[in-house]
């Protein structure tokens, strides 16, 4: 659905965001997009859908490529940034403005989701807080029903019923031919939707794999006490007691904790690497 | 399917531009109007002892258009200029060319018909004359005027063109490096490169040929009329190389 081959990305000729980047994705998936503040989460999406051209390299979305931003290929995608902007005018006009773009648009699933976030359509944008002005999108987003869609941030902002009821709402729309990314810092927020990880670190990605996979490799655990274990690969203090990130030896069954994880592959790039086989 | 251009994507974004922003464009055409009834006060002959007054149309109009220009670029820019909106703007699934047109038309035309609109109801209200709305008419489009008119048209989109293709190629403070753009433009066109020409190229040329001198040149031809002659020739020339960039420009926008 999505293929970066040799990408390489700069803003200007000290800062470079990407070098060599090769990254496949598939349909069918949540993809989770974790990276430290200016690891390039918002480029790599920005790149997805043409709106930053790699300097070398080639970026291919749903076949076409990225950068020529067809109309072809962006009504197949639906990009929500971190800061969006809405103009000053009633939902529904908004929906009426925007909607016919998209050919898959269901006005009947958009009322639906700004009724499950008890927004009404004849709002008026200005109205409305930000956190609501993102329910809003997400839910325009959501029923344009889109082959791709690509959220930067979504849970910022977002009350906490919202946050569950987003988690509800994506599940639900999840499916063998779409492909959802995620970029996000609230791992939390979204740990039980990601079913594949990429974690964005020094201008590559660190990690590309999915849960269960990861599950397979790895075991999460809360300790009292940390041992000598050499299988322990990460480890941090907690309330109740340290959590730990160790090789999963014995084929345990444990959840993932993705911050926990995330700070790991932060501080033991090599371990990850040997661990999963990537170069 | 059809990227390059369809009727039908090109109607729903003039839809959405103009719904998005339409009370900018009136309230830039009412800023208009009020304008064009100062120009005509200021620069028409203005005596309530003649029943027909002199109108000076051609300065109200390149003044006015002046005006309009910055009104309308202004309600384009509000459009695009902050990163969000051009986030939305370009996300937008309508190819460059329905994005260029569009803002061409509401630049443009639009423009054209709102001047045109001002004008026609400020001199009629301003000199409460039945007829003064038909001698408008026909001054403003006369054989002369219309000439002086297409070459201030040809500045304003020479102009607009140039202002554009600065609003995309410049990330940060894009109004003031096009600003400074285009008065370096404008240095080098209309003074460093005739004056060039005139006082290297052309005697160099001249002497390396022999096809004239260069002493019977300067007496036969004012330096002035030499540098400003084909000022406003240029723009016929400039117009189309900045809108195709623009195309190119916008076509390869990164945010």
């Amino acid at each position: 659905m999505i293929t970066l081959n040799n990408v390489t990305f700069a803003y200007s000729k000290k800062k470079e965001v990407f070098s060599n980047l090769n990254l496949t994705l598939q349909p069918g998936s949540i993809y989770g997009l974790l990276g430290k503040n200016g690891a390039g989460k918002t480029t790599l999406l920005k790149m997805m859908c043409g709106l930053a051209t790699p300097s070398s390299g080639s970026c291919t979305t749903l076949g076409e490529k990225a950068a020529s931003k067809n109309p072809s290929l962006m009504r197949e995608l639906f990009f929500l940034p971190e800061e969006f902007y809405m103009p000053d005018m009633r939902i529904s006009k908004f929906v009426s403005l925007n909607a016919p773009f998209y050919p898959e648009f269901d006005i009947k699933q958009f009322h639906r989701y700004l009724s499950e976030f008890e927004i009404s359509p004849d709002n008026s944008l200005r109205s409305l807080s930000y956190g609501e002005k993102k329910k809003v999108m997400i839910g325009f987003g959501i029923a344009t029903n889109t082959r791709l869609l690509l959220f930067d941030e979504p849970t910022n902002g977002l009350d906490i019923p919202s946050k569950r009821q987003f988690r509800r709402i994506m599940a639900s729309i999840a499916n063998e031919n779409r492909c959802i990314i995620i970029s996000t810092h609230q791992v939390r927020d979204l740990e039980s939707l990601i079913d594949h990880l990429l974690i964005v670190h020094n201008n590559c990605i660190l990690l590309d794999e999915n849960v269960e996979s990861i599950t397979q490799k790895l075991c999460f655990k809360t300790v009292q006490t940390v041992s000598n274990d050499k299988e322990i690969i990460y480890s941090e203090s907690s309330l109740k007691g340290h959590n730990i990130m160790l090789n999963n030896v014995n084929d345990e069954d444990s959840q993932l904790d993705m911050e926990l994880l995330f700070n790991g592959v932060q501080h033991c790039p090599e371990k990850i690497n040997q661990i999963f086989n990537l170069n | 399917m059809n990227n390059i251009f369809s009727i039908k994507r090109f109607a729903l974004l003039v839809r959405k531009l103009w719904l998005e922003n339409y009370l900018l464009y009136i309230g830039s055409f009412i800023v208009l109007v009020a304008f064009d009834f100062f120009i005509l006060y200021q620069s028409n002959a203005w005596d309530r002892k003649y029943t027909q007054p002199n109108f000076d149309t051609t300065s109200a109009f390149v003044i006015s258009l002046g005006v309009s220009a910055i009104f309308f670029l202004l309600a384009y820019f509000r459009t695009i200029n902050t990163h969000t909106k051009q986030l939305a703007y370009f996300t937008q699934p309508t190819s460059t060319l329905e994005k260029l047109v569009s803002s061409f038309l509401f630049l443009v035309p639009v423009m054209l018909i709102g001047f045109g609109a001002a004008l026609a109801i400020s001199i009629p209200v301003m000199h409460s004359m039945h007829d003064s709305f038909y001698h408008t008419t026909t001054t403003l489009f006369s054989k002369y005027e219309v000439s002086t008119m297409k070459e201030a048209i040809l500045v304003f989109l020479t102009l607009q063109s140039l202002i554009l293709l600065g609003m995309h190629t410049f990330k940060r403070y894009a109004i003031v490096k096009t600003s400074i753009a285009i008065i370096i433009l404008f240095i080098l066109f209309f003074y460093a490169l005739p004056g060039l020409t005139f006082n290297w190229i052309l005697p160099i040329e001249g002497f390396r040929s022999c096809g004239y001198n260069t002493i019977d040149f300067l007496k036969n031809h004012e330096y002035e009329q030499l540098v400003y002659k084909d000022i406003l020739f240029l723009p016929n020339y400039l117009v189309y190389i900045c809108w195709f960039a623009l195309y190119f420009k916008m076509k390869e926008k990164q945010l």
